[in-house]
């Protein structure tokens, strides 16, 4: 339905004539007569992005658009491995259900992090060459430079901090001058389903949810997260439709009542997420408030704004009346927070003007309130930020810790230089994965930040050779391994690999050439298996076996149509999929689809069922696990859908439904389907329940529904 | 193939210029994706060659008016749009990408690839027209997100766009980036720092709006 109105405003637009000054005849003109002048004024103009800020869609080069034939290689690539002998015993087991697919299996030699980076080594060549950048040729000579020098270039260094700001200010420059022209710097933003990620996913919890009520799904066991939508079995948490408010909502069975709301001062900034722990609520908000100054001229005011990230705590023991005990103000925007062990972890990000605003002289004072981000008012000191000899961007990440039991007070705070594009959290260390590039092709740098009881320290830095598909794809093993399963393309094309790194994240192991020609769309580590989807047409699930850190083994692959976008372990013996169905022969997709595989002998994975969901094309959980409710404990998969009905000819109607699914004697049965244009909740419904009764909350609404009686509804609140 | 704006042919604009280089188009063509976000536009499903498209940007680079102005005009109904239905007045979004245009060709230099332009200018544009609407403000000095009343620029087939004044600046952001910038979800999530199912909810409650205030 929306799509006709989009459509409308296309044509609409259309109709509109573009001004004659504005043709590109025009333009030609005006720039021919003013060019120099023009050039002249310009240059400064602060709302220029700097070209390596502009997150790039890999390009697809023509070798890769004739790779059609995933067959034809994989039989080319079974012949060569039969000649080496490594066919593995999983590829002869299970009639019908498996198939080889003849990998290329060999050891990754043992990498040091001696991996080329474009750093200190270019900036000597750069800065000789890049003077001015509107010069001819010198722009060429930079390019060419560059690509020369980095394979000898020195490793990234995040591990020791700045001297001082200085330091600071000259890794910014040198990496203007280094970055400003060469290909690629901060490329690299994998476009696979035209969707990434940027939020982590999480692991499950396999237990049934404490006192049977359900709880946020994770990405890693035992390390909390905020969402909007909670409950803690008694109480039901929502953020308000205009996300200005939390509102608490007592549940008992149907009778939901509206018990109080908090609504902090915020000037025109909204509430992102909250968490809550027994009597702790923190809010995540943004704050932003802009205002007039006037300035000496009459009728001219300069505009100031004030744009940051505040973690707000509140006692809530008494549930009719919170009280506000603290509030951390952070510089930047809100990325995601972890909670471990009573402490919060923060993570926000500074959007700094770009480049051209960067002056040639360092000067203390204007630098620090330029580029240096501030927690509760105060400089971060240089001793606390980190950042490699040239940095290419001037974004930075902060992390910042906080005890919950001493609210609005930072534990520690580290600044790390350069866009963080996702993160991960195990239990005691946070990865951020920095895009980069280096030979030629992109890569992702990843910084190991030790945390614990609130303290922030880096700790190691490795590179994986390709991009990660999403926070799933790397996942810390119980003694301290990294596993990484990596899409990595080359000239010869795109292919997926598993890559393993010890405690100081230095490479011992690897697999690599799986599924030749496909991304990675999935990946979830169950202790030391990895299932892995990638997809070209068909999705083989991949099983890998990561015992051994230093020879990763494919156990087995399983070939289907369409693919999982988003695995779950259920139980011990299975693993959901919820993803896409797609037409084998030419990769189409043809709508949602649920899937149970049985993992109890991972050298065998086979499909129970599968369940299409024909016509539905959206399913905003895949993009945002928290948004999923999967309980193995509890039986239930819980997840918002829209698809399209036609309802007359040419005329299509979007349908926005909640879905409630059970897994019963190997089937998955539908428990509901509610429409949420009915149930006033358009957007961004969340699943919950406690005890027996369901609920469905979003803004201001929750419904609720008696499981025990087919969903009939029992109450509801507005 | 008449060699000047508005016409078929890009290898005609190059040739304008006699330079030698391009005196036959190379024999080998491939079908040139446009790789900077979003959808088709008319050019872009003209058969292009690799070669024309990097000779392009490293000519707009050295500074050449006339590259820069192929490039330009592969984007600039685009921008115009844009800028239409952020800003609501035709003087104002006339304004907003002119200044795009000089900004851009003042920076020119750091132009990655022909690819890299589109996504490049319209960050530009979309700053401009932020700060564009930054300037509207009411009496108590804090920034209003509505637009004042547009005034006598619409017609009864532009109640869209009258409409389009009733949502706040960040749905008509995202629903401008979506229709004239072409981006996906997860690319405006990146230009707006937001969750691509976020960005996806807020379109959708924007438009909802819309539908409402348009009646249809």
């Amino acid at each position: 339905m929306n799509e006709d109105l989009i459509r409308k405003i296309e044509e609409e637009g259309k109709a509109a004539p573009v001004p004659s000054s504005l043709t590109p005849e025009a333009v030609r003109q005006m720039l021919e007569e003013k060019g120099s002048q023009i050039r002249e004024e310009y240059k400064d103009d602060p709302d220029v992005p700097a070209m390596e800020e502009m997150p790039v869609v890999e390009e697809i080069s023509a070798e890769e658009e004739k790779v059609t034939d995933v067959e034809e290689i994989r039989r080319r690539a079974l012949k060569k491995a039969r000649r080496r002998g490594f066919i593995t015993a999983a590829s002869l087991l299970a009639a019908g259900l498996l198939l080889f697919t003849g990998v290329r299996i060999w050891q990754g030699s043992r990498m040091g992090s001696s991996q080329a980076s474009g750093g200190a080594a270019l900036t000597e060549e750069a800065a000789e060459v890049f003077e001015s950048p509107a010069e001819t040729g010198g722009i060429e000579k930079a390019e060419k430079k560059a690509e020369e020098a980095a394979p000898e270039a020195e490793p990234l260094d995040y591990l020791t901090p700045a001297a001082d700001y200085e330091a600071v200010y000259e890794a910014l420059k040198t990496g203007r001058d280094t970055f400003y022209v060469t290909n690629g710097a901060a490329g690299g933003f994998a476009d696979a389903k035209g969707d990434m990620a940027v939020e982590e996913a999480a692991a499950p919890t396999a237990e049934a949810a404490a006192g049977g009520y359900s709880q946020t799904n994770v990405r890693e066991e035992g390390v909390g997260e905020s969402d909007v939508a909670l409950t803690d079995g008694s109480y039901i948490y929502t953020l308000g439709d205009d996300e200005t408010e939390i509102l608490i909502t007592s549940a008992e069975g149907g009778d939901l009542e509206r018990v109080s709301r908090i609504r902090p001062d915020l000037g025109s900034g909204s509430i992102r997420e909250f968490y809550l722990q027994g009597d702790h609520l923190i809010l995540l908000a943004s704050y932003y408030k802009t205002s007039m100054a006037q300035t000496d001229q009459e009728d001219m005011f300069s505009l100031e704004s004030v744009d940051e990230t505040h973690v707000i705590s509140y006692d809530i023991s008494d549930r009719e009346k919170p009280v506000e005990t603290g509030t951390l103000k952070l510089d930047g925007y809100y990325r995601t927070t972890r909670f471990y062990d009573g402490y919060a972890y923060i993570l926000t990000s500074t959007d700094r003007p770009f480049y051209a605003a960067l002056p040639e002289k360092y000067e203390e004072e204007t630098f620090t309130a330029q580029v240096i981000p501030k927690v509760n008012g105060a400089p971060v000191p240089a001793g606390a930020i980190y950042c490699p000899p040239a940095v290419s961007c001037m974004q930075s990440l902060t992390v910042t810790g906080m005890d919950l039991k001493a609210p609005g007070e930072a534990s520690d705070a580290k600044v790390f230089m350069g866009w963080t594009s996702d993160f991960y959290a195990s239990r005691d260390a946070l990865y951020l994965e920095i895009p980069s590039w280096k030979g030629g092709r992109s890569v992702t740098d990843i910084v190991k930040v030790s945390y614990e009881k609130g303290k922030i320290t880096p700790s190691a830095v490795g590179t994986v050779p390709g991009t990660l598909e999403s926070s799933f794809s790397i996942d810390q093993s119980r003694d301290g391994y990294l596993r990484a399963a990596v899409t990595a393309r080359t000239d010869a094309g795109v292919s997926s690999g598993v890559y393993i790194f010890d405690r100081d994240l230095v490479q011992v192991g690897s697999l690599t050439g799986l599924a030749p020609g496909e991304e990675i769309q999935s990946a979830r580590f169950l202790e030391d298996i990895l299932y892995l989807v990638t997809f070209r047409n068909t999705d083989p699930l991949f099983s890998v076996d990561l015992s051994d850190p230093e020879e990763p083994r494919l156990l087995g692959e399983l070939k289907i149509p369409g693919f999982s976008d988003y695995l779950h372990f259920w139980g011990e013996d299975s693993l959901l999929g919820i993803g896409w169905d797609a037409d084998e022969k030419n990769g189409e997709i043809l709508g949602l689809k649920l899937s149970m595989f049985d993992i109890s002998d991972p050298l065998s994975v086979s499909e129970i069922t599968t369940l299409p969901m024909k016509n539905y094309w959206q399913c905003d959980g895949l993009y945002d696990y928290r948004m999923l409710l999967v309980d193995p404990a509890a039986n239930l998969i819980g997840f918002e859908a829209g698809r399209e009905t036609e309802e007359r000819e040419d005329s299509w109607r979007w349908k926005d439904e909640y879905h409630v699914f059970s897994f019963e004697d190997g089937k998955f049965e539908k428990l509901a389907s509610l429409d949420l244009e009915e149930c006033g909740i358009p957007y961004g419904a969340r699943g919950l329940y406690i005890g027996d009764t369901f609920y469905l909350a979003g803004g201001r609404r929750i419904l609720a529904f008696d499981m025990e009686k087919d969903f009939e509804k029992i109450g509801e609140i507005r | 193939m008449e060699g000047k704006y508005g016409g078929k042919s890009r290898a005609g604009a190059l040739k304008k210029t006699g330079d030698g280089c391009n005196k036959d188009l190379p024999a080998k063509y491939c079908i040139y994706r446009d790789l900077s976000f979003g959808r088709e536009t008319p050019w872009r499903s003209r058969v292009k060659t690799k070669e024309d498209m990097s000779l392009l940007a490293e000519r707009a680079r050295s500074g050449d008016p006339e590259a820069f102005a192929s490039l330009y005009e592969m984007v600039y109904q685009d921008l115009y749009r844009y800028a239409l239905y952020m800003l609501g007045q035709k003087e104002d979004a006339e304004d907003v990408v002119s200044e795009t245009v000089m900004a851009a060709y003042a920076q020119i230099g750091q132009l990655r690839s022909a690819e890299a332009f589109r996504a490049w200018i319209f960050r530009i544009l979309s700053n401009k027209c932020r700060n564009q609407r930054a300037a509207y403000l009411n009496k108590t000095g804090e920034l209003d997100e509505q637009m004042p009343d547009p005034g006598g620029d619409f017609t009864e087939e532009s109640m869209l766009r009258e409409a389009m004044a009733r949502l706040t600046g960040e749905e008509r952001e995202i629903i401008c980036l979506h229709v004239f910038g072409g981006y996906k979800s997860a690319e405006i999530g990146l230009i707006l720092k937001m969750n691509p199912a976020t960005v996806r909810s807020r379109e959708h409650r924007a438009l909802e709006k819309l539908r409402k205030s348009c009646g249809s």
